[in-house]
């Protein structure tokens, strides 16, 4: 126990002070997506913009006499579009010697990982879609955590021969409670199994996840909470796969934003390898019933279909070309009276790993 | 809410109804079959990205993607090494590596594990096979592979194939098909790209 403290310490002096790093390793890593995107929604309108989105990752990593690797982090992120972005710190990992794993503080949702990867457009085009809308086209579209907790994967072949599970939960943070929907913690679990049926790899994920969100005036029918199984074949050079997922969702900004809604998703996807290029379909159906008024259920259907394809070019080592496009159908409260979140998208740009 | 639990159950009952499926596999099959999972988290983890899904998932897998379709990252799939840049390692190793391409060496002896063997030269980057028939066939054939440098390009490959057929007991020698020697090129560097994939 003591060397492991002894050696976490100088992990934490490592960045700050290189004299001192001969216990730790570091490496930095980066991400850039550099491409225009274009849209064209039914409501005539058309525009178009360029897409920068840079990350930078600073990665610390000790490997103790033991064997246990433990890993850290910090994200430098500058996104021009709306979404994931914004600088971020991460927690710890520690790596044990018989594989299974541990992440503590900002560790991810067991459920979510444990989703099925669905074949889709690989390029970052897209059509707003009005926030009234609740429709998911994820299969983690309820997978939330608030970051005060942890996640325990379990080495492969856990009880049996091509299973992996995960387990986590997160607490929250004593704040007093608000008007907003907060989530107070979460617990999940999550399991991979893989297999083969002949020359076909057969990949199962599936995720139950629970989310309890906490507000001081009437509170939610239910909590945020979700279940997702999909199926993934691969067989050679191409990729199969389909996945659903159905739950409840909590959330909103304010009292006017403030909604839950009963939702469900449906995936299906198809990627083909020839060379040096990849050719990705996919399909996302997702239907919400959602509320404005907490506490009592929606009724009205909200729906969102999106078909994407792509086709990306493996440039060199770390560097993908893409050419992307979507379309997108949405209705909100069971009409399509917003235009503007129907239409299609296309996207040609690159992706650069460092 | 307890529908969907049940629904888990029911999955996680299915599970273990396959399980059969994977019984008897060795250590090496259950790494293949780990190597084509196609679950988010596996994707991630395989990737080599330093991108933590827990703190930004869509981040992690976009990099996750971009890494695994190219084969790593533009300074590989370990980033760049800051302890190098800055002239702060000390455990330096220095060792003798070998002066042909390690992939190409190992998915060249992979690729044709079925044949016998007569010479097989790592620093020459030499494999030379014996006569192969196939049983009851009246035709036999030989390889010659080099390997020809350190950097993973098909200039660095060559394949030689020598067939001879049966004819009145006497092993007459075929016109050589370049077809084939392509054809098994393509498979070495198939294997060889999947190795560097897999290892990082």
């Amino acid at each position: 126990m003591k060397k492991e403290l002894l050696i976490a310490s100088a992990l934490v002096g490592s960045l700050g002070m290189a004299g001192v790093a001969e216990a730790a390793s570091y490496s930095i890593s980066g991400n850039s997506r550099t491409g225009v995107n274009a849209t064209d929604n039914d409501a005539g309108t058309e525009t178009r913009a360029a897409l920068l989105q840079a990350s930078f990752t600073v990665s610390v990593t000790e490997t103790t006499d033991s064997g246990i690797i433990i890993a850290s982090g910090f994200d430098l992120a500058e996104e021009s579009t709306s979404g994931a972005g914004g600088g971020g710190l991460s927690g710890l990992t520690l790596t044990f010697t018989d594989g299974s794993k541990l992440d503590l503080v900002s560790a991810g949702n067991a459920s979510g990982s444990h989703d099925v990867s669905i074949p889709g457009t690989a390029g970052e085009e897209g059509i707003s879609v009005t926030t009234t809308n609740t429709a998911p086209t994820g299969l983690d579209f309820a997978t939330g955590t608030t970051g005060l907790g942890f996640e325990y994967h379990t080495p492969a072949d856990t009880l049996m021969d091509g299973l992996k599970m995960s387990v986590s939960y997160s607490t929250d943070s004593g704040a007093a409670k608000s008007a907003t929907p907060a989530k107070m913690g979460h617990y999940a679990i999550g399991g991979t199994y893989v297999t083969d049926a002949g020359d076909t790899a057969v990949t199962i994920g599936a995720g139950y996840s629970t989310t309890d969100w906490g507000n001081t005036s009437t509170e939610a029918s239910n909590d945020e909470s979700s279940v997702h199984m999909g199926l993934s074949a691969v067989t050679g050079d191409l990729t199969v796969a389909v996945g659903f997922a159905d739950g409840d969702r909590v959330g909103g900004t304010n009292t006017t934003t403030n909604y839950e809604a009963s939702a469900n998703v449906m995936k299906a996807g198809a990627k083909y390898v020839t060379g040096d290029m990849t050719f990705n379909l996919g399909i996302a159906a997702g239907e919400s019933k959602d509320s404005r008024t907490l506490g009592t259920p929606g009724t009205t259907v909200d729906s969102y279909d999106k078909t994407s394809a792509s086709i990306s070019y493996a440039v060199a080592s770390g560097v993908t070309a893409i050419v992307g496009f979507t379309n997108t159908d949405t209705t909100d409260e069971g009409t399509t009276v917003d235009t503007e979140s129907n239409g299609s998208a296309w996207y040609i740009g690159a992706n650069i790993a460092f | 809410m307890n529908f969907k639990i049940i629904k888990f159950i029911i999955l996680l009952s299915f599970i273990f109804l396959v399980q059969a499926c994977n019984k008897n596999l060795t250590e090496e099959e259950k790494k293949e079959l780990w190597s084509k999972a196609q679950t988010t988290g596996e994707i991630i983890n395989r990737s080599g990205t330093k991108f933590s899904s827990g703190r930004n998932k869509k981040l992690a897998l976009s990099d996750a993607e971009t890494r695994l379709q190219s084969g790593g990252g533009l300074f590989g799939k370990k980033g760049l090494d800051a302890s190098n840049l800055i002239g702060n390692n000390q455990s330096e190793n220095v060792s003798i590596g070998m002066p042909i391409n390690p992939y190409f060496w190992k998915a060249s002896l992979e690729t044709i594990s079925f044949m016998p063997l007569i010479s097989a030269d790592p620093f020459g980057g030499i494999i030379i096979t014996d006569w192969h028939s196939i049983i009851n066939s009246d035709e036999r054939c030989k390889l010659n592979i080099f390997i020809k440098g350190m950097e993973m390009k098909t200039a660095n490959l060559k394949v030689n194939s020598f067939c001879q057929k049966l004819i009145n007991n006497n092993w007459i020698d075929q016109q050589i098909n370049e077809e084939n020697n392509i054809k098994i090129e393509n498979a070495i560097l198939n294997k060889a790209k999947k190795l560097r994939l897999s290892q990082g």
